[in-house]
């Protein structure tokens, strides 16, 4: 259980898959862990730790992970506490965005937790990347995923692209620059008056 | 006469199912494409605000539409929502999929996704 965690009154367990090496986290109101059932919530790890859809994307995933370095970019969300979708951009495998995971901070966790059934499982598809989402823990965060989701494998580089800058342009409709050649706001290009004080003048008075 | 197969209870009210976001992998995020969601997961439409997922969520587990991979422990719902709702494998989605589980742990719960017509579950493959 981490500090920030102990704060808040949430407890973390760490749980294996049944029969593998995969494992994840399992947050939880710190009030309930005198009341879980530990064989329960291993079965259920197991049985949610991948969806029956994700199965071939975590194929196209497993052939990015034997790669030397991999991109990966990162688009929040668009709700609050904000959340990221972590893609893995692997041109050998797909010319298509493959997605990794949901990266979570712990006020989405807290946010999770508030409703029923009062549980978050750190799955093949979600990793919980601590307090902040800043470059430092999202990279920290990507490779623990990886780590828990292909245990054992030689992971690649990865290069992290926060808001991939073709589309982040597209998206913010920012006007095009043109440097203006005249003056915008009507005043001189410089002064024709030299004897204005200097600071130090002005310090004198 | 054709003897119907032994259905569980309806979700959510007569097995008291939560709604979760279910660690919003289905949930839009800005900049998303249809190109993002060519291997899956499915996402809502940009601008789709949670209680609205939700609403269309709960409607679909509130529906009798059993999808055909029902089992004792999931029950399975799909609704034809006949409006785009997202994008699945590079697709227009217009199928409400929704899957109640769990109740070893924790409570039961349930989450959808957008779903298009030509989806393997909905032919219960």
């Amino acid at each position: 259980m981490t500090d920030s965690f102990r704060k808040l009154g949430l407890a973390s367990i760490e749980v294996a898959v049944p029969d593998s090496t995969r494992h994840g986290r399992v947050f939880l109101p710190a009030t309930q862990l005198g009341s879980v059932d530990f064989g329960a919530l291993a079965v259920d790890f197991g049985h949610r730790f991948v969806d029956e859809d994700d199965e071939p994307r975590l194929e196209l995933l497993t052939g990015a992970m034997a790669l030397r370095a991999i991109s990966v970019e990162t688009y929040p969300g668009e709700t609050s506490p904000v959340e990221l979708h972590a893609y893995v951009r692997a041109p050998e495998v797909s010319t298509a965005p493959i997605f990794g995971c949901v990266l979570a901070t712990t006020a989405l966790v807290e946010h999770i937790l508030a409703a029923p059934p009062h549980l978050v499982l750190e799955t093949a598809s979600f990793q919980v990347i601590g307090d902040e989402a800043s470059p430092a823990s999202i990279l920290v965060g990507l490779q623990a995923w990886a780590a828990r989701v292909w245990p054992g494998a030689v992971l690649p580089k990865f290069r992290l692209a926060q808001w991939p800058e073709n589309e982040a342009s597209t998206l913010l409709r920012l006007p095009r620059l043109h440097l203006a050649t005249t003056s915008m706001t009507g005043a001189p290009d410089f002064l024709t008056v030299r004897d204005f004080p200097t600071p130090e003048d002005l310090q004198r008075l | 006469m054709v003897t119907l197969p032994k259905l569980p209870p309806s979700c959510p009210d007569l097995r008291s199912c939560a709604w979760t976001e279910h660690g919003r992998k289905h949930f839009p995020h800005r900049g998303l494409t249809k190109d993002h969601t060519r291997h899956r997961p499915a996402k809502y439409l940009p601008g789709t605000r949670p209680e609205q997922i939700r609403a269309i969520e709960t409607a679909t587990v509130s529906s009798a539409a059993l999808a055909p991979n029902a089992t004792s422990n999931r029950t399975e719902y799909a609704r034809e929502t006949d409006q785009v709702i997202g994008w699945d494998a590079g697709e227009d989605a217009t199928v409400s999929f929704a899957e109640c589980s769990g109740g070893a742990s924790a409570g039961r719960a349930f989450h959808g996704r957008p779903m298009t017509v030509s989806n393997h579950k909905l032919r219960g493959d």
